[in-house]
């Protein structure tokens, strides 16, 4: 019998408050290495903390939250969350992310936006690291554009310098936040095509929080549909959208969607 | 006296104005750098007592500054010369209120450009150094232009501890030669002039610093 590999995600009773707001109310989520994941659900319901959580970019108030095996936070006896700085700099190496709104350094032109953590992080030689961010650059299409300021370019052009920016890591799990929810809808395609590539390969574990309901069916091999702070539904993409026993997804996708 | 001669009496008061304002400018800068990065830092043992320079610089007078470093500090055995007084208390005055400039500055700097730092797995120091002060250097230059006319006008204040610059050669020349509206004229000049060149040296820096768009 094959043994089950562990997941490289696994959480379980996740919780986080902002305030007096329970943003995560309990969540549990094993993730399998190389799966591509789709995130759903209405405004507020907590999809993008969940991303920071799993980023590192923000602690836990409660709960376990393991990456490849290792969990970065440990509850103090006062129960408030404490970090092991190697271990949260260890599990940050495995982890990428993407944001809404780019996040370029914008007094940093393409090619040193990309070159900047493998220099500083992984400690490659400043040409190794030109050749590897040129690489980069070159897959998502922008090999031309290496000596651009974020300034010059356009919001997919920007878009996809970030994910090349995040790529060049070589992380083992991407974490995509509404990447197109600020482009023009002519440079959505492009973006979300290079978003497919990466999923078909099948070596990066992908969380993908998206608007966009047909790539969601489409690409992830799995639909999350969160609401109110919990996973509500869970599934491969042809049951949720269609099977209509997940009623609350297919409600909110119609309301989405408009039809 | 004709006006050759006037300017050229004034002339060396005008220098001692010139090193003393570049002198409290320096202080000024590196006691803003320490203090604005202090206080910005998240262990309140560190920002302590950056915030305690700076509320007791900025809420006492120059002037008291200055006399309580010229009059008061020899009387602990701490005698620095009316020169050094007068660098030390007006760049100390001015590293208080440049210390707000760059915290602030690095306040602005947006919340995502940390978050991006550390997705990348940047350390804190990296972060600090290659991503957050260079965009928040631009933001500094136009109000610490402003603090450095500040503290060149602020430089007359050391006239009052016989420290022989613009003003206190001024006053001399009047009492020698009663000549109070050629003195004043040119001495507010002479001012005016090094307020012009401030802002001229900014602009440049400015130009330097700037994020190509
Ligand atoms: N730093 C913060 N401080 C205070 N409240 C926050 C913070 N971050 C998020 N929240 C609140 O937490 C709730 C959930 O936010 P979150 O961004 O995770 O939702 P989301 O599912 O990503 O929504 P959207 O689809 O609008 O992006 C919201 O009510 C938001 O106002
Ligand atoms: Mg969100």
């Amino acid at each position: 019998m094959p043994e089950t590999p562990p997941p490289i995600i696994r959480l379980r009773g996740l919780r986080k408050s902002y305030g007096n707001v329970q943003v995560l109310r309990g969540v549990d989520l094993d993730v399998p290495h190389g799966q591509t994941v789709s995130v759903i659900g209405p405004s507020g319901s907590g999809k993008s903390t969940l991303l920071r959580l799993l980023m590192l970019l923000d602690a836990p108030d409660a709960g376990e939250l393991e990456i490849d095996g290792e969990s970065p936070w440990t509850a103090e006896p006062g129960g408030r969350m404490r970090a092991d700085n190697a271990r949260l700099r260890r599990v940050r190496g495995k982890v990428g992310m993407v944001f809404q709104h780019f996040n370029l350094f914008p007094h940093m032109n393409a090619l040193q936006n990309v070159m900047e953590a493998p220099v500083s992080v992984l400690g490659l030689k400043a040409g190794e690291a030109r050749e590897r961010a040129l690489d980069y650059l070159d897959q998502v299409g922008l090999a031309d554009k290496a000596e651009a300021m974020p300034a010059q370019l356009s919001g997919g052009q920007k878009q996809r310098v970030a994910i090349a920016r995040a790529l060049a890591l070589q992380p083992r799990i991407m974490l995509f936040d509404e990447v197109t929810s600020a482009l023009d809808p002519e440079l959505v395609g492009g973006v979300l095509a290079l978003l497919r590539g990466l999923a078909q390969r099948r070596t990066i574990t992908m969380l993908i929080v998206t608007h966009h309901m047909r790539f969601a069916e489409r690409c992830a091999d799995r639909v999350l549909f969160f609401e109110n702070g919990v996973i509500a539904e869970d599934g491969p993409p042809a049951e949720l959208f269609h099977d209509g026993v997940h009623e609350r997804t297919r409600r909110f996708v119609e309301a989405v969607t408009g039809d | 006296m004709p006006y050759a001669e006037l300017a050229a009496t004034l002339s060396s008061g005008l220098l001692v104005t010139v090193q003393v304002t570049a002198g409290a400018a320096l202080l000024a800068v590196v006691m803003a750098v320490i203090a604005g990065l202090a206080r910005s830092s998240r262990n309140p043992l560190v920002r302590w007592p950056a915030a305690t320079y700076v509320e007791i610089f900025r809420g006492t007078s120059a002037l008291v500054q200055l006399f309580w470093i010229y009059f008061v500090l020899p009387r602990f055995g701490i005698d620095i010369g009316a020169i050094a007084a007068a660098v030390a208390a007006l760049g100390l005055n001015a590293g208080a209120y440049g210390a707000e400039v760059v915290r602030g500055a690095i306040r602005a700097v947006p919340q995502g450009q940390r978050d991006a730092a550390v997705a990348l797995n940047l350390s804190p120091a990296r972060t600090l150094f290659r991503v957050i002060w260079p965009q928040a250097v631009p933001a500094m230059l136009p109000p610490a232009g402003n603090l450095a006319i500040e503290l060149l006008k602020n430089s007359a204040l050391v006239s009052l501890i016989a420290v022989s610059e613009l003003t206190f050669t001024a006053q001399l020349l009047r009492t020698s030669t009663l000549q109070t509206t050629e003195i004043f004229t040119l001495v507010l000049l002479a001012y005016f002039a090094l307020a012009l060149c401030i802002t001229a040296g900014m602009r440049r820096v400015e130009r330097r610093w700037k994020i190509a768009a």
